[in-house]
């Protein structure tokens, strides 16, 4: 659909700067490389992509010397190279930014960035030192704070600009960088986009892992595919490929791909969950809303506009200071989620799938079953994992989650298939309300189609459902009305006319109006 | 400098203990003497550098239950070493110190190379010294003190005990080597964060030897000083410091989960304690009630970190981080590094 050719591309055709050649990686019996490659020029963006599960982290990992090669070669600058360890690939100018902060969130910025290798005079570390040489470094990135911040006081796009400061000042020539998108704002990717580009102008290799393909092609000179630990596209200019067949390629099958059109909810019933005047102890102020029987209401805002924050006082997590909260037309008051959930039939799927919604070494069908003890208690109140496993296998066969037995734990599956097995318990639970918060963050096409078509057929059971997600697209494909938060505030509602361009730009100028505050801007 | 000491995590508590020891002088005689605040300071003395023995350790993120067992251990070995082996006495401190270093070491090793829990490798070794120190001596503690152990413990100038000279020294070089040292920096950053640090090309290896080695000496460094305190070196000793070596470091401000350490803290913590434990023997309360006292203090001190975190920082208290999004751990077990 929008297949930008990136201007200015600076491919320089000489060897490889840096070259993963015929990688081979078997984690106890299970192959993850089954002979890939990944060759990079001085001065690209290469896009480096996959489904969950497909190689991706494992190439990474090679490549920053986390993991060892069963058997392949890595060649820097034609010279064969070893990293036994993370600073060995560091010191020969690889570097690593990570999907999850890798900080010490108790330390400053500045030492954050020369973590390992601090400034010492008279073995004594050099804080001076350490401050002023961070600066500079700091800078380069846009990043205009003092570099004594503790770094844990870091946005999640300033952290990430962080580390990209970081590895420069460990002079990288070769920048991997794993979903640096995934939850930053748009404005700090526009941001982070253009220091990609200077980077790359000044002759380093970068390697762009994302599963957001509009990003990909916005950004990116040349592109990898992995699938099953194989390449099946390999550095191919991006001028020549177009989107579907990248899925293709991806997938190994044709993937419906979802259209800009907005969905039409054919029965819309009475209010399920209404909020008037609502404030929390978060600083929400005045909120009003409404969702309907068989509606998806999307939720859009930038980052720290306060959408997690709300949900989390619905289910009971933080105060809800003011106002009325209705559900069903029942004036409730929900002290913790257990009473959202039993009295209610509340349900809110977090974003953080690993710290708050699955326990990852449970097995598949434990995890699904928390949310309904009482319907699988045998005699007595036993547990029994046969009554269990009843109760479970319906909703995680609706969402296809591929796994070998339901004994198998969470912590076994892809990343896409744990962000199921969270939604399915909450399906088990029969949760009339359901609040999705970025349901598809960090999850492959596969999956990401697997959940949309989740959402759809709830809102078709007449269940109401509130979507929040930073990923504008998906709100247009998905919600019926689309509301904008800002400040902890709604800015605005609007109708989804299913127009991307025209939803997008009334969005903007929505939040853009509101930000005399820049609530959830960089800097 | 000023501004910093005065936001300390423990300046509350020292005002609170301040203003109740001014108005506790006034209003019994025998508190506010130079005697009994030589008591307090020499109890402190101690219990301070039993603090930073464990301090050392949560600041790697791990704990040690062998406080006590190592400090037994050395007791009994400046006991042996010099009535029993005629060492002198300089040169029997110095085999005890070692004693003591090589015992953290051992509890470094095992921790860092087989990756068992610091818990259970310091249960275990802990209660081994202990037995090893009973063993020895069949629990008949050694009377022949050296006079330079007990001028060490005892002696005086008014109300400052000769001892706290020792503990301010280790105060300064354990917070100082944790400010300043690359080292240092290294256990706190292993501590607040392993991955990070480890991909930083840190060491958790070293970090976790190296502080369970200075814990080790710290161990001994208390223990002996509470041969000089008690004028006799008997293997009991250590078998009431795990309470006194996390009460310590927690109220004066260390992370149980590390990253964070306060050696300053330490000082004053045990300052707190000591003074709590005699107001209340000098106000003829029950002496079982120290132990209560103690807990409350634990738990208020916690209570407070608590709530400073939540009142200062309401975004982080309540978990409103974000991304955490997925790493591919398809089927592949995820390796460690």
């Amino acid at each position: 659909m929008i297949a930008q050719v990136p201007s200015g591309t600076s491919v320089v055709a000489e060897q490889g700067s840096f070259a993963m050649h015929d990688m081979w990686k078997n984690f106890g019996g299970i192959a993850a490389l089954s002979g890939a490659e990944l060759t990079l020029q001085a001065g690209e963006i290469h896009a480096l992509i996959g489904e969950n599960g497909a190689g991706k982290s494992t190439m990474i990992n090679i490549a920053t010397g986390v993991q060892q090669p069963d058997r392949g070669t890595l060649t820097l600058k034609g010279e064969q190279v070893e990293f036994l360890r993370p600073k060995a690939a560091v010191e020969r100018g690889v570097s690593v930014v990570h999907q999850e902060r890798n900080l010490v969130t108790k330390f400053s910025v500045a030492e954050n960035l020369f973590l390992g290798r601090l400034p010492v005079t008279g073995g004594l570390v050099n804080y001076r030192r350490m401050v002023a040489e961070a600066r500079p470094w700091l800078k380069q990135v846009g990043l205009d704070i003092d570099p004594l911040t503790e770094a844990g006081r870091l946005s999640p796009g300033q952290a990430q600009l962080m580390e990209i400061a970081k590895a420069l000042a460990q002079d990288c020539q070769v920048l991997l960088l794993d979903e640096p998108t995934s939850s930053i704002t748009e404005g700090e990717f526009a941001h982070l986009f253009d220091i990609l580009r200077n980077l790359r102008a000044r002759g380093t290799s970068i390697v762009f892992v994302s599963h957001k393909l509009e990003e990909v092609y916005a950004l990116c000179d040349r592109v990898t595919v992995l699938r099953d630990g194989r390449n099946v596209v390999t550095g191919q200019p991006l001028a020549e490929v177009s989107q579907g067949e990248i899925i293709h390629a991806m997938v190994g099958r044709n993937i419906e791909v979802l259209t800009g059109s907005a969905r039409q909810s054919s029965h819309v019933g009475g209010v399920r969950l209404g909020l008037a005047n609502v404030s929390t102890e978060f600083g929400h102020v005045g909120l009003n809303l409404s969702v309907h029987a068989g509606e998806i209401v999307g939720l859009y805002g930038l980052v720290g506009a306060g959408r997690t924050e709300l949900a989390r006082s619905l289910v009971g997590l933080a105060k809800i200071t003011g106002g009325e909260v209705r559900i069903d037309s029942r004036l409730v008051k929900i002290r913790n989620p257990f009473d959202a959930l039993r009295k209610h039939g509340l349900g809110y799927v977090s974003e953080d799938r690993k710290g708050e919604g699955l326990i990852l070494q449970h097995s598949i069908s434990r995890n699904v079953s928390i949310t309904v003890w009482q319907r699988v208690e045998g005699l007595i109140g036993w547990l029994t994992e046969p009554r269990a496993r009843r109760v479970v296998r319906e909703p995680l066969a609706r969402l296809n989650v591929k796994m070998d037995r339901l004994s198998q734990p969470v912590a076994s599956l892809s990343g896409g298939n744990q962000q199921k097995v969270s939604a399915a318990k909450w399906i088990a639970a029969e949760a009339e309300v359901l609040i999705f918060d970025e349901p598809t963050v960090g999850i492959d096409v596969a999956a990401k189609d697997a959940m949309h078509r989740l959402l759809r057929e709830l809102a078709e059971q007449g269940k109401a459902v509130l979507l929040i997600s930073s990923d504008l697209r998906e709100v247009i494909q998905l919600a019926d009305r689309i509301l904008i938060m800002g400040g902890f505030r709604l800015l605005g509602e609007l109708e989804n006319s299913g127009d991307y361009d025209a939803v997008s730009r009334e969005v903007m100028r929505t939040i853009t109006a509101a930000a005399s505050g820049a609530q959830g801007s960089l800097v | 400098m000023m501004g910093k000491l005065l936001r300390a995590q423990w300046m509350p508590l020292l005002g609170a203990i301040a203003v109740a020891g001014v108005v506790l002088s006034f209003t019994n005689k025998e508190f506010g003497t130079a005697f009994n605040v030589y008591t307090i300071l020499q109890t402190a003395a101690v219990d301070a550098v039993i603090g930073l023995s464990q301090m050392v350790v949560l600041s790697v993120g791990d704990l040690s239950l062998a406080v006590g067992g190592i400090g037994g251990l050395v007791t009994i070995a400046v006991g042996n070493l010099f009535s029993v082996q005629h060492w002198p006495i300089g040169a029997a401190i110095v085999g005890a110190l070692l004693i003591g270093l090589v015992c953290g070491l051992l509890n470094g090793i095992i921790i860092a190379y087989t990756g068992i829990s610091g818990f259970i490798v310091t249960l275990a070794t802990g209660t081994a010294f202990t037995g090893i120190s009973y063993g020895v001596t069949s629990t008949i503690p050694y009377s022949n003190v050296s006079s330079v152990l007990v001028t060490l413990g005892q002696g005086r100038v008014s109300f400052f005990p000769y001892a706290l000279i020792v503990t301010i020294a280790a105060t300064v070089l354990i917070g100082g080597a944790l400010r300043f040292l690359p080292i240092g920096r290294e256990v706190l950053a292993v501590g607040g964060n392993r991955e990070a640090a480890v991909l930083s090309g840190l060491s958790r290896q070293r970090a976790t030897l190296i502080a369970h080695t200075v814990s080790g000496l710290l161990a001994a460094v208390a223990a002996v000083m509470y041969v000089g305190v008690l004028q006799s070196a008997t293997p009991a000793t250590g078998s009431d410091w795990l309470i006194v070596s996390f009460a310590v470091p927690i109220i004066g401000g260390t992370a149980l989960v590390g990253g964070e350490a306060s050696a300053s803290g330490c000082f004053v913590a045990a300052i707190v304690l000591a003074a709590i434990n005699d107001a209340l023997i000098v106000l003829n309360i029950n002496t079982d009630a120290v132990e209560l006292a103690e807990g409350l203090l634990i738990f208020a001190a916690v209570l407070a970190g608590r709530l400073g975190q939540v009142v200062l920082r309401p975004g982080q208290a309540s978990g409103t981080r974000r991304g955490g999004g997925a790493t591919e751990t398809s089927g592949a077990p995820a390796a460690t590094t």
